[in-house]
């Protein structure tokens, strides 16, 4: 993971990230992987097996999971470089994690490059494992950039408050 | 932490087999009911422990839950004595505890400090993992990620009071070694 900034610095207002994280915590998400189903594609497939396979439960409730679908905050549009945007938000309540994984969308999708950006300081117990490395004492808006858009990562939330993160995945339509 | 060297001949395989192969004791489930910590924060008893476990309680942790699976004297039938890197140790006056975690995938042992014990008079702390790291098998001591390992490496908390906690979000089980010195009385 690259640390390439932070948002108050590339924009003029940066409020919706407050208004966005207000929004988060405000109500509940998509609950997953209850409510959302295996991944599409035999990545997802063989991934959601694995973790079925080490004990994950499919039917319990990880974190939650927001997208344009159920968030009002109008997300500002960055400079894509002609490519397509696909964002989401998860939300760990204190407890709740996301096994290790490597998303098989971005095995899908051309040209990628992922961006992870947290709606809230870092706090202890809020975690984020990139490989090897786990991202602590950030800041809100702190951009970073996934070395590798396939690399396995996870995340969990051992602390006592909740957790937001966007992410952001720049692509090339077929 | 202060990495201390590489014990992995210490760990026998009996030990690790009867880890591998029993659960232990369901935390913090045991701990709650055996404690009567419930009844405790109630009558107000241990004041500072239960302010502490009702801040978990408040972010939403049940305390009634399996959170991970500890062995320590009470359930582990082996005698594992002073282990090898530990150099200081006093015949009737040091005072040594273990605990042995596993956690499956999916357990996590939330973010806490160990200053509300009692074991806190010139106390020593050493962590130890008794299987090679994986991706997703997380130690957190204070801001830091602990990993990559083998088994058998040994380390030694700073402070042995320190905000640390643990999770298992890899596909294997996780098992750690802790052991604690401290001045008896």
């Amino acid at each position: 993971m690259i640390k390439v900034g932070n948002l108050h610095d590339m924009m003029t207002d940066i409020s919706w990230l407050d208004t966005l994280r207000g929004e988060v915590f405000s109500k509940e998400g998509i609950k997953r992987p209850k409510e959302g189903g295996k991944p599409e594609g035999a990545e997802g497939d063989k991934e959601w097996q694995n973790a079925i396979d080490a004990g994950y439960n499919p039917t319990d409730v990880y974190f939650e999971m927001f997208d344009q679908n159920n968030i009002v905050t109008s997300i500002p549009k960055f400079h894509t470089c002609g490519r397509s945007r696909h964002w989401w938000i998860t939300k760990m309540n204190p407890g709740n994690f996301m096994p290790m994984h490597i998303d098989p969308h971005t095995k899908q999708q051309k040209n990628t490059d992922r961006f992870w950006i947290p709606l809230q300081d870092w706090e202890h117990g809020h975690i984020f494992m990139y490989e090897n490395l786990s991202i602590s004492n950030y800041l809100k808006g702190d951009v970073y950039q996934y070395n590798n858009s396939q690399a396995i990562h996870g995340a969990a939330n051992i602390g006592l408050t909740a957790r937001a993160v966007l992410q952001i995945t720049l692509y090339e339509e077929e | 932490m202060k990495f201390i060297g590489n014990y992995r001949e210490w760990i026998q395989d009996e030990w690790l087999d009867f880890v591998k192969n029993n659960d232990g004791i369901e935390q913090p489930k045991a701990e709650f009911v055996d404690n009567d910590i419930e009844g405790a924060i109630e009558r107000g008893d241990r004041a500072e422990f239960c302010e502490f476990q009702k801040q978990y309680g408040s972010a939403g942790y049940d305390f009634k839950s399996l959170l991970y699976y500890i062995f320590d004297g009470r359930n582990f039938p082996f005698d594992i004595g002073i282990p090898p890197w530990v150099t200081d140790y006093k015949e009737g006056i040091t005072g040594t505890y273990f605990n042995l975690f596993k956690y499956k995938p999916g357990h996590i042992l939330p973010i806490h400090s160990d200053r509300v014990t009692k074991y806190e008079n010139n106390c020593k702390r050493y962590w130890m993992s008794w299987k090679d790291y994986e991706p997703g098998h997380i130690f957190i001591y204070d801001d830091r990620l602990i990993c990559p390992y083998k088994a058998g490496d040994v380390f030694e908390f700073d402070d042995p009071f320190a905000v640390h906690g643990a999770a298992n979000i890899g596909l294997s089980e996780r098992i750690t070694f802790q052991f604690t010195m401290y001045d008896e009385q």
